[in-house]
């Protein structure tokens, strides 16, 4: 094929989808960055504009202080984190399992993990609430942590097991020959070839987290223990919202995310390519 | 050295355990504070830093929820299923009394020596959510009319008064649209909350008091509230934006105050959100009683009850009280009404001077005063009151469409109503 042909092709079946894809995905990202940046009376005022007439870092400041969004952010970070580490441990350890032995009722524990994913979570609360409550839980971070480790773990499980799969059983075997045991393979060996698989993984699970609302609404009833997505609501009043605030806050929600994704997109793509290929 | 380790240690433990135990004298209460902002979250740490400072054997464990009443109430509904439900809220609804959920509190209110500081008209109100033995389960602290909100800058332009009649409502609406310039006369709220507007003003146009007739038949769709909906709905993209179809308030809000509605309903909590962004300009925002009826006088949707309630639950329902009477003092309840809107409960506080000081409070204290105005009797009482709304609200933007008439809307919301009151009668005269 020619070159401006072949240019020609690649320019319409990849870079113009690519960009119009781009500009639908970060056009509502830049929106609420500059939203952020205006006062809110420029926010209401007649027509719409995207840039602001007089940028002012105020809301980042009135949000962060004044609105508690410190307590909150941490909070988030802590439980968010927290629950990732139980949630990669658990799916690590139930995707070897799931991958490598063969016992009864594996296939029926699968289709169970599965189901577990169409069920809403606002379904689990009632009975959620009075269990914690029988052990000392409501209104602790703890509670959120085993919530969020309970939702997550089955679909991490499901992914680790796919990453998992791929790494040939050979090289467990030949680790069995030179002495090594389960523990050792599933750490120094499997763990390794499947960090890309378990990172992505991992950000999966954190992403799901630090978004979640209704759990952290529900199961805490103090306001220093409430997550970034119950301090947004805040903003939103029974009579008006804060727009330019709730920019702002929303923008300071956004940063570890993309903070984590940008240090793992590596990791990621990697990961995320490889789990598509059952070995 | 192991003596004076053991000396220490002792020392240590004694006044841990003293400790607590002076913890333990002092009475815990909960309070959850329904749809704060910081703004409100400020008002609520306030009364309760002054009340555990005159009150300094009671603790308050304080919890400001945000969001809107509807969040509040599921995270209420689940702790109430829990038996974790807070000693006070400030959110008063018909299927608490249902539930059985609240302390009645007349033998508190009895015995107060603050009672006759109390709007009487406002505590009968309370009453009407328990037909049967008129118990008191709320403590009212502010009565929160409904207005018009309207740009009089615009009217002084177009050479119009503010409507007093619906006559000249729809005409002053048609007069100040103009769509090449994207302002509208009015905007109508489509989204959530439109039943419960719609209904107000349908009542308030076709005059009819009761929502129910002596044979238990619903008014809702009498020819005269027809007629209204027909011609307020029919305003729909003609007079108002094409997205008022699925508007809730906080987007009715933002029509208002960026300037492309002339008129918009709401009640006057909204005000301090109209002051903010008119920057306190009252040349700019407006409350105005609603139009006269066909009849000729002023109707108004009835009081929604409102309230500080008390959890059957509460293990300490002396201090629980101790902060309801508290909260309704003059100076506490003249500072919530002044940062909510709303008229106060407490009788002094609502003759203050600060609410002839404000123009859009001085409106409704003298609404809410006023001989010529009446009432609406809203079934607030009938639990699925705020469910059937709510089912309504797609039926409205099939109307809004054209989809369905105006009767057949009324006439399904009519029978729902009537079946709801059956109900409750039934229940009542067990």
């Amino acid at each position: 094929m020619s070159k401006p042909r072949d240019f020609l092709a690649r320019l319409f079946t990849l870079y113009l989808p690519l960009t119009v894809f781009l500009v639908f995905v970060l056009v509502p990202i830049l929106w609420t960055l500059l939203t952020s940046l205006k006062t809110e009376r420029e926010v209401l005022s007649g027509a719409a504009h995207l840039f602001p007439t007089m940028p002012t870092l105020g809301n980042y400041a009135e949000v962060w202080a004044q609105g508690s969004f410190s307590t909150y952010f941490l909070n988030s970070i802590f439980v968010s984190l927290t629950s990732v580490i139980f949630i990669s441990t658990m799916s690590v350890m139930n995707g070897y399992a799931l991958s490598r032995f063969r016992f009864r009722g594996k296939q029926a524990f699968m289709i169970v993990l599965l189901c577990t994913q169409l069920l809403p979570a606002v379904i689990f609360l009632v009975p959620l609430f009075m269990t914690f409550k029988a052990f000392h839980l409501i209104n602790t971070p703890f509670s959120l942590i085993i919530f969020y480790t309970a939702m997550q773990a089955p679909f991490s499980t499901l992914l680790m097991k796919g990453f998992i799969s791929n790494i040939p059983r050979q090289i467990d075997e030949a680790a069995m020959i030179d002495g090594a045991s389960r523990g050792t393979i599933i750490f120094k060996i499997v763990m390794p070839l499947a960090v890309p698989g378990l990172v992505a993984t991992a950000a999966f699970a954190f992403i799901g987290c630090w978004n979640e609302f209704i759990a952290a609404f529900t199961l805490i009833s103090s306001n220093k223990f409430f997550t970034v997505p119950v301090g947004l609501k805040f903003m939103i009043g029974e009579y008006d919202v804060s727009y330019a605030s709730l920019a702002a806050g929303s923008v300071i929600a956004l940063v570890p995310a993309i903070l984590l994704f940008a240090y793992i997109q590596r990791y990621l793509v990697e990961g995320l390519g490889s789990g598509s290929v059952k070995g | 050295m192991a003596k004076k380790s053991s000396i220490a240690l002792a020392i240590i433990l004694g006044t841990i355990v003293a400790v607590g135990a002076f913890a333990q004298t002092k009475a815990t209460i909960s309070f959850w504070a329904a749809a704060v902002t910081p703004e409100r979250d400020q008002f609520f740490k306030s009364v309760v830093a002054k009340f555990e400072a005159a009150n300094p054997g009671i603790h308050v464990d304080y919890l400001s929820v945000p969001g809107d009443l509807t969040s509040y109430r599921q995270k209420w509904d689940v702790a109430f299923a829990a038996g974790s439900d807070p000693d006070i809220t400030n959110d008063f609804t018909a299927k608490q009394v249902e539930m059985g959920a609240l302390e009645p509190l007349d033998k508190y209110f009895n015995a107060w020596k603050g009672k006759d500081s109390v709007n009487p008209a406002l505590i009968a109100g309370n009453r009407t959510y328990d037909p049967k033995n008129h118990y008191l389960y709320a403590l009212p602290y502010s009565a929160q009319p409904w207005v018009m909100w309207v740009r009089p800058d615009w009217f002084r332009k177009a050479g119009l008064k503010v409507p007093t009649t619906w006559n000249e409502f729809f005409s002053d609406v048609a007069k100040l649209t103009d769509k090449a310039n994207d302002t509208y006369g009015t905007s109508i709220r489509g989204g959530g909350g439109s039943a419960n507007t719609l209904e107000m003003l349908m009542y308030s146009y076709s005059g009819i008091l009761s929502y129910f007739d002596e044979s238990g038949k619903c008014t809702i769709n009498n020819p005269k509230n027809v007629e209204f909906v027909e011609r307020y709905l029919g305003l729909f993209d003609v007079s108002t934006p094409e997205d008022d179809l699925t508007k809730g308030w906080t987007q009715l809000a933002a029509t208002f105050q960026s300037g492309k509605a002339a008129i918009v309903i709401h009640n006057l909590g909204s005000a301090s959100s109209h002051f903010k962004a008119f920057e306190g300009d009252y040349s700019k925002f407006q409350a105005a009683p609603f139009p006269k009826s066909v009849k000729g006088y002023v109707q108004h949707p009835g009081l929604m009850p409102l309230g500080l309630t008390m959890s059957k639950n509460a293990k300490n329902k002396d201090a629980v009280w101790k902060f309801m009477a508290f909260y309704l003092s003059k100076e506490i309840n003249s500072d919530y009404c002044k940062l909510y809107g709303e008229i106060p409960a407490n009788k002094e506080a609502a003759s203050a001077d600060w609410i002839n000081g404000l123009p859009y409070m001085s409106m409704g204290s003298k609404l809410l005063t006023s001989p010529s105005t009446k009432f609406s009797g809203t079934p607030y009482y009938l639990p699925g009151y705020s469910t059937i709304q709510t089912q309504m609200e797609p039926k409205i933007q099939q109307a809004m469409l054209k989809q369905i008439t105006a009767k057949q809307l009324l006439d399904e919301w009519a029978q729902l109503l009537e079946k709801e009151k059956t109900a409750y009668d039934a229940k009542a005269s067990k």
